[in-house]
């Protein structure tokens, strides 16, 4: 099977029709695959203005170009639809193995469409799919009922996606998990299954994928393959911490979110940090998604025997400092929580941050939360029985499971969900990196990191070092990360490869697979069409670019670290910002752009 | 008194998170040699090249503030300030 012929699957759950259809090479053109192909699907099949928990969503599990490739890191995939949490577009990247598997069974894009009358579960072996009744698997956790469906399904090495609880109960914040510790974590796509009455996906897949010059291509994949062993950051900090590499990077440097954003650094950092959990004996071993030569994921094992994977720089921050608590074995637990009940981690534990800060306040009365702990910042007790009750929807749970600015806004004080869009912002204060401020402002999914990295040049010096308080230049690279990260989102390689592959490389890998002859010029310029091609979609939806703003809370200055006194300056980079990407001065796109970019 | 702190991988590699220096008025550059003799193991590799350049990603701030915004490996170093140095990293 040539990447060309793969397809797309069809399964209406309302009908119970199954169709499959090719898809046209225009379109693979200019969106590539992943995230780029799977918006413009979005983009001309449904009503931006759908509510996302209708049947009239849809909901696409879509492989990048590559994905199921012996590229490196080939193995991502993406899980595109409209958002509850945000009413935005919302596209969730995850690794593991599912999205290969899918791809060897012949499809690039899983089109999930109405809403089943009761649960079911897809399987999908190579071309023959089928829709089957849950039943008794309807309240399992995402690790029970992968091993149930695998033994029912009875093929060896079949891979799994799934909701938990937390996806039955269509929390605002709940994520779709797959090979039981992999997450499309963002945004509520896990509500949206739920909403479909869609419990799994479970698909075996046999197919070789071919190449028009296999040897070329290979060739090309053992020279970047080399580039990424040979980089100190993802051939060596990466695979031996893992992403918490970050914590005392990111502390040091005074932008580490602590207590709902209320300070820029943690002073119990050394007991929750990457360093901790190698030194406490907890970190077991590494763990790589298919065909990843990184293997950044961490095995763990707590003393109290209770083993998993992570947690994550995001998840042990949101746990951690973010509600002020200094417990490692409390983090880790609720991380494993959360990959059992489906929950974002970012999200889950910002929102309990959030309810801290609202109960210490007075905001939240101590009747509100029933028979749980006092919801105070340093509780290792709060942060794990508010992730089992915001899962289960159970007493004060069933607030938390809507969300950080949904619940601050019931308690009349919305300023202090630290949100965009609705969305919770991840593990880097915006006072200390003004780029990175502006991708927070500007991000299509609302509160989000990895869509416009500028952590990488404004702190870590990668590709160079910017200064983080300077304002000049950043609305240019925000713009370029944007776009590049895009592409690879749409490739269905992995973000990490960017600390040591360019855009040239993506093309060589691009090319070489296909067939194609992109320069790498025309390569960002599907990047810059896949972003506008979401901002328009965002804009039909109706989202006011009056939302490309960040909470009060970045206006008053860092309190403590070596950027005391930083504040954001969004006000002077994004009417740049709009400029350079071709927009009105209010944030629009013009008949003009959208006609250029061919969208 | 200058202290220097090492962290991630440079801390686990050295086993040790933190050295005191009596020295004022010092580069970086000598700073990292003068270290690299005391401990018992080579470690420059992690932070420079073999032209002695930083690696891409290296992070050494001073009071701070990362030196590639200073004088970089050429950043005088005066008693009471602390130094931090960190391998390349990454994440998200």
């Amino acid at each position: 099977m040539f990447l060309n012929e793969r397809k797309v699957l069809r399964v209406n759950l309302s009908s119970g029709k199954i169709s499959k259809e090719s898809i046209n090479e225009n379109l693979v053109k200019r969106y590539l695959g992943g995230r780029g192909l799977a918006t413009k699907y979005i983009s001309m099949e449904i009503d931006p203005k759908v509510d996302p928990l209708s049947p009239e969503n849809k909901l696409i599990f879509a492989n990048g170009l590559l994905t199921g490739t012996s590229a490196p890191t080939g193995g991502r995939y993406m899980v595109v639809t409209k958002g509850p949490l945000t009413g935005t577009i919302a596209s969730s990247n995850s690794g593991g193995f599912f999205g290969a598997e899918l791809s060897h069974a012949g499809y690039m894009l899983l089109i999930v469409e109405g809403k089943a009358k009761s649960p079911v579960y897809i399987s999908i072996k190579d071309d023959e799919v089928k829709i089957n009744d849950v039943s008794e698997m309807w309240g399992m956790n995402t690790h029970q009922v992968t091993d149930t469906i695998l033994e029912k399904f009875g093929e060896s090495n079949a891979r799994v996606a799934c909701i938990g609880p937390a996806g039955e109960k269509v929390s605002m914040i709940a994520c779709i998990i797959n090979d039981k510790n992999r997450a499309a974590g963002r945004t509520g796509v896990g509500a949206v299954m739920g909403s479909k009455n869609l419990k799994a996906v479970v698909v075996k897949g046999t197919a070789k994928i071919e190449f028009q010059d296999k040897e070329k291509f290979m060739a090309v994949v053992k020279g970047k393959t080399e580039i990424i062993r040979k980089n100190s950051v993802t051939g060596e900090g990466l695979p031996k911490l893992g992403t918490k590499v970050l914590d005392s990077i990111i502390n040091q440097n005074g932008l580490y979110p602590t207590k709902n954003f209320q300070l820029g650094t943690f002073n119990k950092i050394d007991e929750v940090n990457g360093e901790a959990l190698v030194e406490k004996g907890y970190l077991k071993k590494n763990v790589a998604c298919y065909a990843c030569p990184i293997a950044c994921g961490r095995k763990v094992t707590l003393p109290n025997g209770k083993t998993g994977e992570g947690p994550e720089y995001e998840t042990g921050w949101a746990y951690g400092a973010d509600c002020g608590v200094d417990d490692l074995i409390a983090i880790t637990e609720a991380n494993f929580l959360c990959n059992e009940l489906g929950l974002d981690t970012i999200s889950a534990g910002a929102t309990i941050a959030c309810a801290m800060e609202l109960y210490e306040k007075g905001y939240i009365p101590k009747e509100d939360l029933q028979k749980g702990p006092e919801l105070n910042f340093g509780s290792s007790e709060a942060v794990v029985y508010y992730t089992k009750a915001m899962g289960m929807r159970e007493g004060f749970g069933d607030k938390l499971a809507e969300g950080s600015f949904r619940l601050a806004s019931a308690y009349r004080h919305p300023e202090l969900s630290m949100s965009v869009k609705k969305q919770e912002l991840p593990a880097y204060d915006p006072r200390g990196v003004q780029g990175h401020a502006l991708e927070y402002a500007t991000s299509n999914r609302g509160g989000c990191h990895v869509r416009g990295y500028m952590i990488a040049p404004e702190i870590l010096g990668i590709p160079e070092k910017l200064e983080p308080q300077a304002l000049e230049g950043k609305a240019q690279w925000v713009k370029i990360f944007q776009d590049l990260t895009a592409l690879i989102d749409s490739s269905g390689l992995c973000l990490f490869t960017s600390f040591a592959l360019g855009a040239d490389d993506y093309k060589d890998l691009i090319n070489t697979a296909t067939g194609y002859n992109f320069t790498t010029e025309e390569i960002l310029g599907i990047g810059e069409r896949i972003w506008n091609l979401e901002r328009k979609f965002n804009l039909d939806a109706g989202i006011s670019p009056a939302e490309d703003k960040l909470p009060d809370r970045f206006n008053e200055p860092l309190p403590d670290g070596p950027q005391k006194g930083a504040v954001v300056h969004l006000d002077k980079i994004l009417p740049e910002y709009y400029k350079i990407r071709g927009w009105s001065e209010k944030g629009i796109l013009d008949e003009n752009k959208i006609r250029e970019l061919n969208l | 008194m200058i202290k220097v702190r090492f962290f991630t991988l440079l801390k686990l590699f050295l086993g040790i998170s933190e050295i005191d220096l009596d020295q004022d008025q010092i580069s970086v550059k000598d700073l990292l040699f003068l270290i690299n003799e005391k401990v018992e193991k080579d470690f420059l590799h992690k932070l420079i090249d073999e032209s002695g350049e930083l690696l891409r990603g290296t992070i050494i701030l001073v009071n701070g503030k990362n030196i590639l915004h200073l004088e970089k490996l050429n950043t005088i170093v005066k008693t009471g300030d602390e130094v931090n140095m960190f391998p390349p990293g990454g994440g998200g």
